[in-house]
């Protein structure tokens, strides 16, 4: 849960934007990070989060843009001046020193005493449970032992921020999982700050208190994780995070206290206008391209024998029964729709029962309730198009 | 079971079962190891001509007799300050030239690249030549009485320019593996460039400077061509002065002097291979 209370933001990126030659790889980036948060940048490859990172790191500097860090101008210190540290992606574990030494070394370089030395690196250690390795080599260490190597050598030196690319891309699946319980345990018993570069949504999801989608160099959303789910501002949100089945919008109009929306294959929706989200309101009244889109949570499906036949307020969409994959607690049940794209539907066991008796091939309806229907703009910046 | 295995297709390396491929390979050693090993064991043979081929009985005679050369041993005192001289300046522009050409982006770093390695590729005598061409026309030549070891300072500019691009060679192949994020982690826990440096980089390049330096030794001490164009008659060096003695007469002694710098420069290649295989496993 977020606390309700705002504190002022430990860091705060205004405007940022960073041009390699003719490429604008950030745009625009605004956002306040709060203190003791974990913060999420998440975007597919290419879309500026790692570039975003080292500018906070200070081993890039943007081309335009503010950065402070708890009110201070930031924007040109070097890194090795920065009160931030890094667990980088390859860990970088400095191969000819122990663990110990490791950890050792930011507290030597600030000109700490080593009697101070010896007891923060053994704090430090116990942190991430590695008091035992402390006279190993990194070579001696398995890859999740160097990455706490590296969290440990970065904690030490008590940031006021901590920046971590990508942590868990390197883990296999099982520490995976674990790493990343871990990491949020650790979080809360040090309170740093945390900024966690990740191109994975379901790990944004899992551990940040706040996620940022970039694309394209460009912020899209910065929501909780639930917020980003279930109130994506555009069309490349809602698919980023989670899965959704979307339509064109070919027509919107509005009447009265209704946006009436011609959508391809499933004709005119009626939508409460003040059950949208702002953002869309606006795309709603302008003729900007749109869509419908829902979820395959939202979607039920029935045999088609079964199905009542008066109208509903409901999107019915009508096809056969096609594979159905166990996934454990849910199924996804898939409809094609001949060569229209099929549907899927994650259906919990006792909708099932029904179903899977079944044969493939049986005709069956899909449906979805309005309320569920979001209507989103297909592209939330498309001045960008005007500007190229 | 015997079956299979008798069908199972040769691997690459099973060729050697073949008897013709176990003969080239036996001639081809035999060609090449041969004269050295003849060397070696002519070395100890009682005989007072070295070119007699007929084994008169185990004798280190000819070891005491060219360790008691005076002309010898100072060519070989000669040989080791080059060598020494040489080696240090090597690594140190080598280990320059490397972090520049590994470390910047510069307009025309290709050509800068091609032109550092051009002493290796450009035949030796050429170099010889050339060089011994610039020091008399620049008057540089030392004289013969211009004291130790400045005397030799033709022959260690000279040693310098064909080992330092071998130098750095083997020290940019060492810097391709440096993992750059150790240089920005450091920076991000404090350090400044210099301490990166002392810290981070030089402690990843040692192995690669401890070939170089073993390489840029070697090749220092086993030169003839190119010394033989830079040297003077008061600055012989152990090669130059074991080809003068065979142009007098070739005495067991040769074979002794020979088989001393056979075993050094095998000594210091087998530590130098030692090294670079250390650099290999530990890219990381």
């Amino acid at each position: 849960m977020i606390s309700l209370i705002t504190p002022e933001p430990i860091l705060s990126l205004t405007n940022i934007g960073k041009s390699f030659g003719n490429v604008d790889a950030l745009d625009g980036v605004s956002v306040d990070i709060r203190e003791g948060e974990i913060f999420a940048l998440l975007g597919p490859s290419g879309c500026g989060k790692s570039t975003l990172l080292r500018i906070i790191s200070g081993f890039e500097t943007p081309t335009r843009g503010e950065l402070k860090l708890d009110g201070q101008d930031m924007t040109r210190t070097p890194p090795n001046k920065r009160p931030v540290n890094m667990v980088f992606q390859s860990y970088a574990v400095f191969p000819h020193m122990s663990v110990a030494d490791n950890v050792a070394y930011g507290l030597k370089m600030e000109g700490v005493g080593s009697d101070d030395i010896q007891h923060r690196v053994d704090t430090a250690l116990s942190q991430v449970h590695l008091e035992d390795f402390k006279h190993r080599m990194p070579d001696q260490l398995s890859g999740g032992q160097k990455q706490r190597v590296a969290l440990a050598r970065a904690l030490v030196k008590k940031p006021r921020v901590l920046l971590l690319d990508e942590p868990l891309s390197a883990l296999d699946a099982k520490l995976r999982d674990a790493m990343r319980l871990e990491l949020v345990k650790l979080q809360e018993t040090v309170g740093v700050t945390f900024i966690i570069v990740t191109h994975d949504q379901s790990e944004a999801l899992a551990m940040a208190d706040r996620v940022a989608v970039l694309e394209s160099g460009r912020l899209r959303q910065v929501d909780t994780p639930s917020g980003l789910y279930q109130r994506p501002v555009d069309a490349f949100v809602a698919d980023f995070i989670g899965r959704v089945h979307s339509f064109t919008a070919l027509h919107i109009e509005h009447a009265n206290a209704e946006a009436v929306v011609q959508v391809a294959e499933l004709g005119e929706i009626r939508l409460a206008m003040d059950a949208l989200p702002s953002g869309v309101r606006a795309g709603a009244q302008t003729d900007v391209p749109a869509i419908i889109a829902f979820r395959p949570e939202s979607v039920a499906v029935s045999l088609a024998a079964d199905s009542p036949s008066t109208a509903s307020n409901d999107i019915v969409l009508p096809g056969v029964l096609g594979d159905i994959a166990f996934q454990g607690q849910h199924s996804i049940v898939e409809v094609t729709r001949g060569n229209r794209p099929s549907v899927t539907a994650t259906i919990n066991h006792s909708s099932l029962a029904s179903l899977q008796q079944q044969p493939i091939g049986t005709p069956v309806i899909a449906r979805c309730a309005r309320a569920d229907l979001m209507l989103l703009p297909a592209e939330l910046g498309h001045d960008t198009e005007q500007a190229q | 079971m015997n079956n299979i295995a008798n069908q199972n297709p040769k691997k690459p390396f099973e060729y050697s079962r073949k008897w013709s491929m176990r003969l080239v390979f036996i001639v081809s050693m035999i060609f090449l190891y041969a004269p050295i090993i003849v060397l070696i064991v002519f070395s100890f043979n009682n005989s007072r001509r070295g070119g007699n081929v007929i084994w008169r009985g185990f004798t280190t005679d000819y070891y005491k007799k060219a360790f008691a050369n005076e002309e010898l041993m100072l060519a070989f005192a000669n040989s080791i300050t080059i060598a020494v001289s040489a080696t240090i300046v090597s690594v140190f522009l080598g280990a320059l030239t490397a972090i520049f050409l590994w470390r910047f982006r510069f307009p025309f770093k290709p050509l800068a690249e091609g032109l550092v390695s051009l002493p290796i590729v450009i035949p030796e005598i050429c170099l010889g030549v050339s060089l011994a061409m610039f020091f008399s026309k620049m008057g540089l030549w030392t004289t013969g009485d211009t004291p130790w070891p400045l005397n030799l300072s033709n022959i260690i500019l000279a040693h310098i320019t064909f080992s330092f691009p071998f130098a750095a060679m083997v020290i940019r192949t060492r810097l391709q593996n440096f993992n750059r994020e150790m240089e920005e982690a450091a920076k991000d826990l404090g350090a400044s460039e210099y301490r990166v440096f002392r810290d981070i980089l030089l402690p990843h390049m040692r192995p690669g400077l401890i070939a170089a330096a073993l390489l840029s030794f070697t090749l220092s001490l086993d030169d003839f061509v190119i010394t033989f164009f830079t040297s003077g008659p008061n600055t012989v060096t152990f090669p130059v002065k074991i080809y003068s003695m065979v142009r007098f007469s070739i005495t067991p002694e040769i074979n002794a002097a020979s088989t001393l710098l056979i075993g050094l420069t095998l000594l210091l290649t087998y530590i130098a291979l030692r090294y670079q295989r250390q650099m290999i496993n530990k890219n990381d």
